[in-house]
């Protein structure tokens, strides 16, 4: 399964144009103070972004910033490319929009009556919202695949992709992500985190699979493994092993991967896109496979490891070889 | 036509602007008869969180029976009307 194109809508701007620049550059995203006023944290926000600015004004009244985000990313690679009949989407969410949801059950808890709710709030308000909208918008009419992994959602997405164009479900799969910063979604990784500060990004990253050899890829996924509660670099190592790339051979890799035999300096040339524009959740995976094909997009024929873990327990890494 | 007092003018103008904000449009494209689904293609959730939204905003119930004569303003109007609370 190849790669063959990417976008990304970043704290950088819209478009993999700027995130690509900035990851080069290694220039860190500028942060705002987090507006939910939780303690010593910052947050790093898509500039300028809302959905109805962004996609017009029918049929984006109640719709959420999360589902605004993810057909804002979708939309901008199938301009690029318009999606072939039967395309399909994966789309990873740690639970949807936090907001939508505690927006809902807060209005009929506090409203007049308990169902002075408003009904337009309910889609929104369930976690495959934004791959319904993606799909209704673009015209995708193949698989409309959630997942919700949390961190590690981008690396199950391509293990789920690889499965589809396996099985000839798809020619072409759109596997992405999309995570928005919102008040709600602050308290809870508030308090998840026993209060620790935290610099909480959001935004939606969006990669095309196709099937290997499909002409100007930009990397071949070799393998994918996942697990739960597991360690790192044994599930790094489990996809090396199914990859038959030797950890000494790896060029770039995830930090913490030396247990699985990856040098430590290839943890040294892999992007942190984390430190750059912040904890993106469900993006996270998906920004750091971008960060590190526009970094690397010299290293032709290098290999390099993608790993990431979820508080939840979901631990997922792949391998690529930059094309 | 209905030539109400002030006060229904008023809560006429107030129906138009929330048939305006849940068919996506501004108050001044809605007619007093335009067909919410067939003149600004309106779709069942649209319609239902209409009814919702009237109810919120002029603390009255309306039996969801009564969506099928909310085509136009005037049927919202008429709805409201005999709407136990108004």
């Amino acid at each position: 399964m190849d790669i063959t194109a990417w976008t990304a809508l970043s704290p950088y701007g819209t478009g993999g144009g700027p995130f690509a620049e900035a990851v080069r550059a290694g220039r860190p995203a500028a942060a705002a103070a987090d507006p939910a006023d939780v303690p010593d944290t910052e947050v790093c926000l898509v500039p300028g972004f809302d959905p109805r600015a962004a996609l017009g004004r029918r049929g984006t009244r109640a719709m959420d910033r999360v589902t605004g985000l993810a057909v804002a990313a979708v939309g901008a690679l199938v301009a690029d490319r318009p999606a072939g009949p039967g395309t399909a989407l994966v789309l990873g969410t740690t639970g949807g929009s936090a907001q939508s949801m505690t927006d809902f059950t807060a209005a009929s808890l506090t409203g007049e009556r308990p169902f002075d709710v408003a009904p337009a709030a309910v889609p929104g308000a369930v976690m495959n919202c934004a791959a319904g909208q993606c799909a209704l918008r673009h015209g995708l009419t193949g698989p409309n695949i959630t997942i919700a992994g949390g961190r590690a959602s981008g690396l199950l997405g391509l293990a789920h992709a690889r499965r589809l164009l396996l099985a000839g479900r798809a020619a072409a799969v759109l596997c992405g992500a999309a995570e928005e910063y919102s008040p709600a979604r602050s308290w809870l990784e508030h308090h998840g985190r026993d209060g620790a500060p935290a610099r909480l990004g959001e935004g939606a990253a969006v990669l095309r699979l196709e099937r290997a050899g499909t002409p100007g890829a930009l990397a071949r996924v070799l393998a994918v493994a996942s697990g739960v509660d597991a360690a790192l670099a044994d599930v790094a190592r489990r996809a090396l092993d199914r990859a038959r790339v030797a950890p000494a051979g790896v060029w770039a890799a995830t930090p913490g991967l030396e247990g699985a035999g990856v040098p430590a300096r290839a943890a040294a040339r892999m992007p942190d896109a984390r430190g750059l524009i912040g904890d993106t959740g469900a993006v996270a995976a998906v920004f750091q496979i971008a960060a590190a094909l526009a970094a690397l997009a010299d290293a032709a024929g290098r290999v390099a490891v993608v790993a990431g873990a979820d508080p939840a327990g979901q631990v997922s890494a792949a391998v690529l070889r930059m094309a | 036509m209905h030539t109400g007092t002030d006060p229904d003018r008023g809560r006429t103008a107030r129906i138009v602007e929330i048939v305006a904000e849940h068919l996506e449009l501004d108050p001044a494209e809605i007619g007093e008869g335009d067909l919410f689904v067939e003149d600004h293609g309106a779709d069942s959730m649209a319609l239902i969180d209409l009814l919702a939204a009237l109810e919120r905003e002029f603390r009255v119930a309306i039996d969801q029976r009564e969506l099928p004569r909310m085509v136009d303003v005037r049927g919202v109007r008429a709805v409201l009307a005999e709407a136990p609370g108004w």
